[in-house]
């Protein structure tokens, strides 16, 4: 107390410009347009990915009409293999969703320099 | 100048040139946060970078109940503390044992780099803050540096008012001692 007292004002003084001092270390340069590219480039990934698989359906399913108009049989072989394997082609495509989705949401910790 | 509201707005609709311009608004912020908290400057990077990508993430979910820079605060703190929890540098919680310890005998002692550093007064005390408690960093940091309230800091970290103030004040005084016996020392030399 009696330091204090000797030097008020000095210590006070010099304590709160050490406490609002900013700290030496700085971030790269192009920091911010780096991080804003990578967050933007993650969600392009995983509705990129979304996107494709709507259009292998759809694909899937025009090429399965085509194949059932002009060689019935064979389209209602394919149709009738698909049936048979429909929870395995489902469980697939559900698991590689899921595993993108979590990759999108989850996947956070990148090394700087990545 | 974009306000919050249209800045978020505007990355919400996949702006990035808006989110670009978010982290350059507040990358000070969560560095100085970061940086506070941990020392390796590589860490510090990657931690800072991750807190941005995760505002991105969450930023839908953002209600405008606070202040844009406190909810970036906030992440940035627990995302740091997430990140010491992982590789075990630091105990994160403080036991009253721990308090009492930090009052008695926490500084250690000094070496002949201690005090060279002791040369700058500024340098000293920055020197002594980092070899503070996480928890009494983060809220010195927060206080003096971002000039947030202590309702803001409450909102940022968990911890109640009450102790806010508490550690504030418990840092000031410890610092402020340190600082008197350097003065003194500066003073008979």
């Amino acid at each position: 107390m009696k330091e204090e007292q000797e030097n008020p004002i000095d210590i006070n003084a010099l304590l709160e410009t050490a406490l609002r001092r900013e700290p030496d270390t700085s971030l790269p340069y192009g920091f911010a347009r780096t991080v804003a590219r990578k967050a933007f480039a993650q969600r392009a990934r995983f509705i990129g990915y979304i996107k494709s698989l709507g259009i292998g359906v759809c694909l899937g399913v025009v090429m399965l009409m085509v194949l059932y108009l002009f060689t019935p049989t064979f389209g209602k072989q394919i149709m009738g293999l698909l049936f048979h394997w429909k929870y395995t082609v489902i469980f697939i495509v559900s698991v590689v969703t899921i595993i993108q989705y979590f990759d999108y949401k989850l996947k956070i910790v990148h090394r700087w320099d990545e | 100048m974009f306000t919050e509201r249209e800045l978020v707005a505007k990355i919400v609709s996949g702006n990035v040139k808006a989110f670009e311009l978010l982290i350059k608004r507040y990358e000070k912020l969560v560095l100085h946060m970061v940086s506070k908290m941990i020392s390796c400057d590589e860490d510090v990077h990657d931690v800072c970078q991750d807190v941005f990508i995760k505002v991105y993430h969450q930023l839908h979910t953002f209600s405008f109940q606070s202040k844009l820079s406190t909810w970036i605060a906030r992440i940035a703190y627990f995302t740091t503390i997430n990140h010491l929890r992982k590789v075990h540098r630091e105990q994160l919680r403080i036991t009253n044992d721990d308090l009492l310890a930090i009052e008695n005998n926490y500084f250690t002692e000094e070496t002949p780099e201690q005090l060279l550093i002791k040369k700058d007064a500024s340098a000293y005390i920055q020197h002594l803050v980092q070899q503070l408690p996480l928890a009494y960093r983060s809220v010195l940091t927060l206080f003096y540096l971002e000039e947030f309230s202590y309702q803001e800091i409450q909102e940022v970290t968990g911890m109640p008012e009450g102790t806010v103030k508490n550690y504030i004040f418990r840092a000031k005084k410890l610092l402020r001692e340190k600082l008197a016996q350097y003065v003194l020392l500066e003073n008979k030399l």
